[in-house]
């Protein structure tokens, strides 16, 4: 059994305008990742560059300890859903099995089955009339019927009602019974990664903000709220600064604590807090006004 | 596993049927309302190099690149797989325009002409590999989108041929009897070998540039 399903260092990849990284990822087997960003903070470009879509430089990416992103033995061992489904509109839900199942010395077709039973997903149904929602059920039975190690997941319930985004939870959380398997999991949903990530990754404008516990994102970040007004000094530390007519409030790192007197409230940050004023913070200083 | 890809990727080129039956349709009438019945196989090549383009545009209609991304193959199994789908149809396609061929010619009560259908099928497959081997690499390094010129270099191979002969003292002086004794399938198999080995060449290239591509 490897001891790392992901292991990253130094990635970065440039189009156009956009620079990722340098950013260090390090997901231990029997972990959940998760993977939390506004939109266009690289998330899906950090993703596509584990799987090996995008280039990587020899060496940067690592997958199961030894082998190459991309490589036909990392794939056998990996199952992705992506943010959008990627099969041809006239194919049968059914028939998907037949089709894809060929390349996996793995797959398990009862698994398959059973799977779209349980998403309630018509075997019949052409893969072009599902709907965001079933689409991201079907990718997801898909992606576990080959009985990967890994799965890599873009956005997976993003356009899922609730009821179904918990169907998608209770399946992941199934998968991580087996004590060799991972998840490495980006959402804007970061109350699905309350009860199900360990470790937690935010992404802010192509680098790295924060990377550990998701108990310890807590403890790296606080909010910061008051009436008053700020001293320049402890303005430098604060993020995502925003003023209301009652004050103002922000992200800072705990570590800022000092900076700031008695007249504000500091208090635990959660993990949208942290994405929400990260997005927000051009530089520390940048504010918005409600 | 190229040959589970090649499998894979035939299929989806001609199911549903309707992709295929319009150009199949295509290459039997050209032997029936034509006067020579062997002008199907020529047909068949010039169909074929129409209808690549469009197998990677149906990849890109349906992100199928990513699928092929997330399946246990490597890049290099993709391309050649690929290659080996497009040459498979291409050899439905000429088996389907020798057999229009045979059919029209018995219908007609004329013997099959064997002397002809040869060196049209030699031609025909000289004309695909070369149309063919020249587009591929394009669409592989930059998807269809980005490469859609490149679906008219069939056209700009035998234009550009044409011009180049006409432009040429090749055939000047000739004398159409001494032409019409020589026999003609040495050549055309020597052009179809030299045809081949670039449809290779080609899918190596092809290789090289989609290892570099990002999806």
């Amino acid at each position: 059994m490897s001891t790392t399903a992901v292991l990253a260092r130094g990635l970065t990849h440039a189009r156009g305008s956009f620079r990722l990284g340098p950013v260090d990822v390090e997901l231990p087997t029997g972990l959940v990742m998760g993977f939390v960003g506004h939109n266009g903070a690289g998330k899906t470009t950090t993703i596509r560059s584990l799987l090996g879509m995008l280039p990587t430089a020899p060496g940067q990416v690592r997958l199961f300890d030894e082998l190459e992103p991309g490589s036909a033995q990392a794939r056998a061992r990996t199952g992705v859903v992506l943010d959008r489904p990627f099969l041809a509109p006239q194919w049968r839900v059914g028939g998907l099995g037949r089709r894809l199942g060929r390349f996996h010395r793995t797959w398990n077709q009862s698994t398959f089955e059973r799977l779209q039973n349980r998403f309630g997903l018509d075997p019949a149904a052409r893969c072009g009339t599902l709907s965001r929602g079933q689409g991201a059920k079907l990718a997801l039975a898909l992606a576990l019927s080959h009985e990967p190690e890994l799965l890599v997941l873009d956005e997976p319930t993003s356009g899922l009602d609730p009821l179904a985004r918990q169907d998608v939870v209770d399946v992941l959380r199934e998968f991580m019974v087996d004590e060799r398997h991972s998840i490495l999991f980006s959402t804007h949903i970061t109350s699905d990664l309350d009860h199900l990530a360990d470790l937690i990754l935010v992404m802010d404008s192509g680098r790295l903000a924060y990377s550990g516990s998701l108990h310890g994102l807590g403890e790296e970040f606080a909010m910061v709220r008051g009436t008053g007004e700020l001293t320049e000094e402890a303005g430098r530390h604060v993020h995502g600064l925003r003023r209301n007519p009652h004050g103002f409030e922000g992200l800072i790192r705990t570590e800022a604590t000092p900076a700031f007197d008695s007249s504000v409230v500091i208090e635990a940050a959660g993990t949208d807090d942290v994405v929400i004023h990260l997005a927000r913070n051009t530089s520390p200083r940048a504010e918005q006004k409600l | 596993m190229i040959a589970t890809f090649a499998a894979f990727d035939t299929a989806n080129f001609v199911v549903p049927l309707r992709k295929i039956l319009p150009p199949a349709l295509v290459v039997v009438l050209a032997a029936v309302v034509t006067p020579w019945p062997v002008t199907s196989v020529v047909a068949g090549a010039v169909v074929m190099t129409l209808l690549a383009p469009h197998h990677f545009a149906d990849d890109e209609r349906s992100d199928l690149d990513v699928l092929y991304s997330t399946l246990p193959v490597d890049r290099r199994t993709v391309v050649i797989g690929r290659y080996l789908s497009l040459l498979l149809v291409y050899l439905a396609v000429a088996a389907l325009a020798t057999l229009a061929t045979v059919v029209v010619s018995g219908l007609e009560g004329s013997p099959v002409p064997v002397d002809v259908l040869v060196p049209a099928h030699l031609g025909s497959l000289i004309f695909f590999c070369v149309a063919v081997a020249v587009q591929l690499p394009f669409f592989f390094a930059l998807g269809h989108a980005r490469a859609r010129p490149m679906i008219y270099v069939p056209v700009v191979v035998l234009s550009a041929g044409t011009w180049l002969l006409g432009q040429t003292s090749l055939f000047d002086g000739l004398d159409p009897r001494s032409v019409a004794s020589l026999d003609p399938v040495p050549a055309w198999s020597a052009g179809a070998a030299g045809a081949l080995a670039l449809f290779v060449a080609s899918a190596a290239v092809s290789v090289v540039l989609y290892r570099r591509r990002p999806l």
